[in-house]
């Protein structure tokens, strides 16, 4: 009989292969044995299993060794069998199938439990590559971009406050400055800021458009004016009109977003810019030019009194030897030697200090002015008269001065008593005793001449007039006058020495004193004095020190920036 | 090597990065800012402003090197993307004037420097790994070694076969409760804690000499074929994990490369938006 065995694989993609073998013989043996017409190399197939005959009454399989078969998945040891029915062979299905023209049997063979099975469960557990684990370069790609997109552009454009809000509210791209914040809650615009601010502005760091009051536009000078109302200018606007000197914005110099100090700006060129040429910048300038404290800078120039009378001050620098009227003797030679200092009331000498008279204000940066009563009183005692050695007048005017003299004696005479024996018998009588008109008028004679020989006495040139200026002047009550004492407070107005930073160098460093012997002397020390500790900005062996260290840009005589017309102040 | 473009026309890309890093370091140097060294000053104006430019100039060059075919040199681009982008790290960090905080500005820098840093990183991988991966195989293939573990574990079945429960469950874990790889962690540590061959191999050690005297032979020869598996397993394991850092670095630089790109737009905008 004529046998079609065709063995099928199946392929990956599912599609099966198909390889037919047509063979003649009797009966068609199955088993691992090479005498079998169907035989299976393979460890789990017996070596003779069955055999497959076709009889008068149609097929029928038989079992030859002893293993059983697996017909349909039903144990036999023989059976009549069918197209259709799938014999079991070990791994291997046997399926009988319809012949074809001149075949009498044909079979199908399939390995269905393959050899291997470890290396294939093995990669089916497994995971190779990292591209199986759901990272793939364009999806990540898109959930990173939005996320940035969402997070850092979408939210903080839509936040409250924002520029762009408020162009959905009211169609305008334009914050008005305002000089109360709307809120300082943080918002999702934070994550734009570029750096922390400034401390004094941090009450309202978070509402951005408090001072970016246009998109696209560097912060403006009105933003920052709508809260500091009263900061004033540097220059008049007005005679100094040019662009240079008027275009420079409040952020130049006041940069924001670096940190929490508050002026950041410190740098000399800022000032030098402008200052280093002056003269050729702007025709008929008084200002010297200025560059560098170390290596370009004018002697100073104190402002002293010329004429304390009419008012008079004067800029004179200390290479013309400044000499100020302030009609004051005052000889701090001898105030600084302790044998000429005695106490008239304890009889000690004393040696004076500095600080004996000139005393730090409250802020330790500058020095009160020295008072009479406080500094000079414990010696330069105001009495008058023996009779009463510790009566003192006042330290006021000469009207004053005299008019306590007279009320002073005229009281005393009025009242008797006086032990004087040179007065007359009418003041030296027994205190109480009244008096009558013409005793009256005897009595308050001896005041006034009293009066007036202490007058003498006091406005002479060893009492008033060893400090002042004692003039004649027949319309004052006293007939003496005191030109007025005029001390300069600051010498160096436009610029700030802080004496408390400076505590530690001893005055006489700077201020020669105890050689000078008249109040005129500026005792200021020149700008080389200065220059032995500062240097430049750039001064590696002095202390580096910036226009700033001392000037202040704003000035009180400028009008206010928020001004339009830049007018200085009058 | 994969690594021609380092060397590629006497180093052309790299003197020019270099000079360009020179340049922007003695600018950084000399200029003195009125504040703080900051973006916002000419010089980091200027620094942004080649910085940016770089950024968009070398991701079209990530794009068009790939384009291949196309009448060019592949390892010209990949050159000058390689040098050009590394300057970054010197002109970047320079515009920031080492100003770093919680914003936008930060962000658009910290991606440039993930996707530098993983770029570095590929170049490293693309020059080293595929040595260290032929020496890890000792010149067979991976499917060699995967055949040779399919066969010791059908050779430990063949074994075990005769041998008591507890020796013969083993086996079955060894063969049937390894896994390669798995998770991206499992994969780039290259390690497996919970692998059922290692395991058999522990719990095996012992039973050898617990074992009736008839087995202890057997029961030997499968510790030896097992712990031969978990050697061949390792191999295997050092395989993927090369492979996959070989790969890794690309999946990390090109989102990085678009959060950056979006990044730095909000970047710019945003600072000239609130100038």
């Amino acid at each position: 009989m004529e046998v079609s065995i065709t063995t099928l694989t199946r392929r990956k993609n599912g599609s099966i292969g198909r390889k037919e073998e047509v063979k003649a013989c009797e009966t068609l043996r199955i088993g691992r044995g090479a005498e079998n017409e169907i035989f299976l190399l393979d460890a789990r197939v017996p070596l003779h299993l069955a055999a497959l005959h076709d009889g008068a009454d149609g097929l029928f399989i038989e079992a030859t060794g002893s293993n059983d078969l697996r017909l349909n998945n039903s144990i036999v040891r023989k059976a009549h069998v069918n197209v259709g029915d799938i014999i079991g062979i070990g791994p291997y299905d046997l399926c009988i199938v319809e012949p074809t023209d001149g075949i009498n049997i044909a079979v199908t063979l399939e390995l269905v439990q393959p050899i291997g099975d470890d290396v294939e469960s093995l990669l089916s557990r497994s995971n190779l590559t990292i591209a199986k684990v759901g990272l793939t370069k364009r999806s990540s790609s898109w959930i990173f971009a939005s996320i940035v997109l969402v997070v850092f552009l979408a939210l903080p454009l839509l936040s409250t406050n924002s520029l762009f809000t408020k162009y959905f509210n009211d169609g305008s791209l334009e914050q008005k400055s305002q000089s109360m914040v709307n809120s300082n809650e943080s918002n999702f615009d934070v994550s734009w800021v570029s750096g922390e601010v400034m401390n004094s502005h941090k009450f309202f760091a978070n509402d951005c458009a408090a001072c970016h009051t246009k998109p696209f536009v560097m912060v403006e000078d009105a933003a920052c004016t709508a809260c500091h109302k009263e900061q004033h200018g540097h220059i008049d606007k007005i005679k100094f009109p040019a662009e240079e000197l008027t275009s420079t914005r409040c952020a130049t110099c006041h940069t924001d977003h670096q940190g929490p100090h508050p002026v950041r700006a410190a740098k000399q060129e800022l000032c030098s810019d402008c200052h280093n040429n002056l003269d050729q910048k702007v025709e008929g300038m008084h200002l010297a030019n200025v560059s560098d404290f170390g290596s370009n800078h004018p002697q100073f120039k104190p402002t002293v009194w010329q004429d304390p009378s009419k008012g008079i001050k004067k800029r004179i620098s200390l290479d013309d030897s400044p000499i100020e009227v302030s009609n004051l003797k005052f000889p701090h030679k001898t105030h600084m030697n302790a044998k000429r200092m005695r106490n008239p009331a304890t009889g000690k000498n004393t040696q004076l200090e500095c600080a004996s008279c000139h005393v730090p204000d409250i802020s330790g940066a500058y020095i009160q002015p020295v008072k009479m009563e406080e500094h000079c009183g414990d010696c330069h005692v105001l009495t008058f008269d023996a009779i009463a050695p510790k009566r003192t007048v006042s330290h006021g005017k000469p009207e004053t001065v005299y008019r306590e003299l007279n009320e002073f004696y005229s009281s005393l005479a009025l009242k008797g008593g006086v032990t004087d024996e040179t007065a007359p018998k009418v003041v030296r009588r027994r205190p109480g005793t009244p008096l009558v008109k013409e005793e009256k008028k005897a009595a308050l004679q001896w005041a006034m001449s009293k009066t007036e020989k202490s007058s003498r006495y006091l406005f002479s040139a060893s009492q008033c007039g060893s400090c002042h200026e004692v003039i004649r002047d027949k319309n004052n009550a006293s007939g003496y006058n005191v030109e007025p004492v005029k001390v300069a407070q600051i010498w160096q107005p436009k610029s700030v020495f802080d004496h408390g930073k400076h505590k530690d160098v001893s005055c006489a460093e700077c201020h020669a004193a105890d050689t000078s012997m008249k109040s005129s002397d500026v005792l200021l020390p020149k700008i080389e004095g200065c220059q032995t500790c500062h240097g430049g900005e750039e001064a590696t062996d002095k202390i580096p020190s910036t226009c700033i260290s001392c000037h202040g840009f704003h000035r009180d005589d400028v009008a206010i920036m928020a001004s339009p017309t830049g007018k200085m102040v009058q | 090597m994969h690594d021609g473009f380092l060397t590629y026309g006497k180093m052309k890309f790299l003197k020019l990065a270099v000079v360009l890093c020179v340049v922007t370091i003695v600018a950084y140097i000399f200029y003195e800012p009125i504040d703080e060294h900051n973006g916002g000053t000419w010089l980091g104006y200027t620094l942004g402003t080649i910085g940016a430019l770089l950024i968009f100039w070398l991701t079209w060059l990530g794009i068009r090197k790939r384009r291949y075919g196309a009448n060019f040199s592949l390892s010209a681009w990949v050159s000058a993307h390689v040098y050009l982008g590394l300057s970054l790290i010197v002109i970047a960090t320079l515009h920031t004037g080492f100003q770093f905080g919680w914003n936008v500005h930060t962000l658009a820098y910290a991606l440039m420097m993930i996707v530098i840093i993983s770029g570095g990183f590929g170049i490293y991988a693309y020059s080293r790994y595929p040595k260290i991966m032929s020496e890890n195989r000792r010149g067979s293939s991976l499917n060699d070694i995967l055949a040779q573990i399919g066969d010791i574990d059908r050779e430990c079945r063949q074994i075990a076969a005769p041998l008591p429960d507890n020796v013969s469950a083993l086996v079955v874990q060894s063969c049937e409760q390894t896994q390669l790889g798995g998770s991206i962690t499992r994969i780039l540590s290259g390690k497996d804690n919970r692998c059922g061959a290692t395991a058999a191999f522990e719990q095996l050690r012992p039973l050898v000499s617990e074992v009736d005297q008839q087995y202890s032979q057997a029961t030997r020869k499968l510790l030896i074929l097992i712990g031969k598996k978990c050697g061949l397993l390792t191999t295997v394991r050092r395989d993927i994990q090369l492979k996959a850092l070989m790969d890794i670095w690309l999946r990390v630089h090109i989102p990085m490369t678009v959060a950056l790109l979006i990044a730095l737009l909000i970047h710019i905008f945003s600072v000239f938006y609130y100038w």
